[in-house]
């Protein structure tokens, strides 16, 4: 698979998907497309999925009586883990499985619906998903919990945790990197998708989370800081990570509004956070897709 | 048709800003989702940005009710409660400090699935000592709850509407106070919040069949319960209650207190029976978990001794396209 390609599938699916629903993640999905690509291309090393390529229909929460099919078996069985923390970008996970062939197109229609598992905010019964993490800043603590254990058990592979550049507001972020650092975790790295905006728009104006690289090392960790909408890069810092003898986190600057060009109108004007459409917007984004 | 007012906790929050000079309204980055926007705007000097940190905020938010202010936050009722919980029970509940709370998105009016879907909030805020919690069932509600409650000494959590919200009634909130919406004392139905629409519409078409068949919105959760209500009840041969909540620690549960304690009517309990939710569009939601119109008109048809014969219909709902809530910005 050929990770440019891949980058591509993804912003067109992800436009689709907008365009489709009459609202969507779509600028999560155009920043970090690169880094989806390239980690499902050139760097997690991942066996078969083991669910269906469309998805069964929700049966029930986890509970006592049913055995409901978890989003990870789209990952296979390893050896490494995936971990896509904000689940808001549940959509840019859909397709990116899409894109390199672990889930049938016609789910992202089918299954988007009531009744279908590719959840707006995914759950850990959507496709790619591990952790039910909607509630911002959950899934990189149980990835460390995972990685300790895996550590006792003497279980090969990596975590790879992706997180969005809003988590790192939260708490419970830097209790989490604490405890790996501590713990002094090689079989777990983060990579940051840093697009610099959350849902009331630009974060250095709302809530400054710079110096991010620094206040990684000063948490005991190893930060690569990269361009992450260059697929060279993202790869050769994922080399870098699984050769460091420290937890590496992967500081991406991405660019939202790549791949469409309404979308960097919105970004100036601080709307980029969930698209729905005007009428204008909706025109412009079809017949871009056509010319693609 | 219900008028449906826009944003009605926008402007409230404006007018109360105006006129109280010693509220700040601080959010955890859903400003505009929670209808803060022009309070921001507004009062810049008041307002706080405190980013996606919900529990340093909260203690933020003792902080600066010891220092004399009144602060109010608003968010989704999920990281308002949830994610804060114990920073708010012992930095807000414990010193019984003038804080209001505001959750929106309760129960399973969002999409947005089991993170973002409050079942529990009410439950949560209820059992905490020093706690008054509401919840907000319309327009009127949205608009004058924040006047409402300002003379409390102690916290207040508020279950809250937010987008375009049906206005159902003209009496400006109080606490405390139950509206009752049709007398009737055999069959009794309490709602709470958002269902109270539905409520309204289902017995009222029910009502030239049963003629004393009642209906109360109940909007205090906590202190449950004023005179008219209680006399509502011990009249009653059975109470249905309706809520967007889990059953266990929600309305029914505050009406299983009393009903301990003064028995007398049977209780029927309609809401989230013990289970987590997943997303989806809230009609859905609502046939899924059967809190819906037809299990409303079913139990009472029960409660009267009949039996009402409905084809489970409309299981086509299923895989029909989720429409994303179209009033607020993020879909949510
Ligand atoms: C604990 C928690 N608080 C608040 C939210 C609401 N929320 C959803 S996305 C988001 C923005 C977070 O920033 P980021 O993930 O960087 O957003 P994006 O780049 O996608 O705009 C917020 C505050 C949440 N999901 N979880
Ligand atoms: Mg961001």
């Amino acid at each position: 698979m050929n990770s440019g390609s891949v980058a591509s599938e993804i912003r067109l699916l992800a436009a689709e998907w907008t365009i489709r629903a009459n609202g969507g993640y779509l600028a999560q999905a155009c920043g970090s497309a690169e880094i989806f690509a390239t980690l499902y291309c050139d760097v997690l090393d991942l066996s078969p999925s083991t669910a269906p390529l469309i998805p069964p229909k929700f049966e029930s929460v986890p509970n006592s009586f049913r055995n409901e099919i978890r989003g990870e078996s789209w990952l296979g069985e390893g050896p490494d883990l995936f971990v896509l923390s904000p689940a808001h970008y549940g959509t840019t996970q859909y397709c990116a499985l899409v894109a390199i062939g672990r889930l049938d197109k016609k789910a992202l229609t089918s299954e988007s619906g009531d009744g279908g598992l590719l959840e707006l905010i995914a759950a850990e019964h959507s496709p790619g998903i591990v952790v039910s993490s909607g509630s911002l800043a959950t899934a990189l603590g149980v990835s460390v919990g995972r990685a300790m254990a895996r550590k006792i058990k003497n279980i090969p592979g990596n975590i790879w945790v992706f997180l969005s550049d809003g988590e790192l507001q939260e708490g419970a972020t830097w209790e989490s990197l604490q405890l790996a650092s501590s713990q002094r975790l090689k079989n777990i790295n983060i990579i940051v998708d840093v697009n610099g905006m959350q849902v009331d728009g630009r974060m250095a104006q709302l809530m400054p989370i710079e110096p991010i690289v620094d206040k990684f090392e000063a948490f005991g960790w190893n930060a690569i800081e990269i361009d992450g909408n260059n697929l060279e890069a993202i790869r050769i810092a994922c080399l870098a990570a699984k050769n460091s003898n420290l937890p590496t986190a992967i500081i991406c600057r991405t660019k939202p509004w790549l791949g469409f060009s309404f979308l960097k109108n919105r970004w100036d004007n601080n709307k980029l956070h969930f698209i729905r459409l005007t009428e204008d917007e909706r025109q412009d984004l079809i017949s871009e897709i056509k010319s693609l | 048709m219900n008028k449906i007012i826009v944003k009605p906790f926008a402007s409230a929050l404006v007018k109360h800003g105006t006129v109280h000079k010693n509220v700040v309204v601080v959010t955890n980055d859903l400003t505009a989702s929670c209808e803060a926007d022009e309070f921001a705007s507004t009062f810049p000097d008041r307002f706080i940005s405190a980013g996606m940190a919900e529990q340093g905020l909260v203690l933020a938010l003792s902080g600066l009710a010891r220092e004399g202010l009144i602060p109010i936050f608003p968010s989704f009722a999920v990281f308002t409660t949830r994610r804060p919980y114990e920073q708010i029970a012992l930095t807000i509940a414990y010193p019984n400090l003038p804080v209001r709370l505001f959750g929106f998105l309760p129960g399973l009016t969002t999409p947005g699935g089991v993170s973002h879907q409050a079942i529990d909030d009410i439950g949560l805020m209820k059992q905490l000592p020093n706690m008054t919690v509401i919840e907000a069932a319309d327009a009127t509600d949205m608009e004058t709850v924040i006047d409402g409650v300002f003379d409390m000494p102690g916290p207040v959590y508020m279950r809250s509407l937010r987008g375009m919200v049906p206005r159902l009634f003209k009496e400006p909130f109080e606490v405390g106070k139950s509206r009752e919406i049709f007398a009737g004392d055999r069959v009794l139905v309490l709602v709470t919040g958002a269902l109270t629409a539905m409520a309204i519409e289902t017995v009222e078409s029910l009502r030239a069949e049963f003629n004393d068949l009642g209906l109360i919105c109940i909007n205090t959760l906590k202190p449950f319960g004023d005179q008219a209500l209680f006399a509502a009840i011990a009249k009653a041969k059975v109470v249905i209650t309706l809520e967007n909540h889990l059953v266990e620690s929600g309305l029914a549960s505050a009406t299983a207190m009393r009903l301990a304690k003064f028995p007398g009517p049977t209780l029927v309990t309609i809401g989230i029976q013990d289970t987590f939710t997943h997303g989806g569009s809230y009609e859905y939601l609502l046939k899924y978990y059967a809190i819906d119109a037809n299990r409303l008109k079913k139990e009472i048809f029960y409660a009267y001794g009949k039996f009402l014969a409905s084809k489970d219909d409309d299981w086509d709902l299923l895989a029909k396209r989720i429409e994303l809530n179209a009033n607020v910005a993020e879909g949510l």
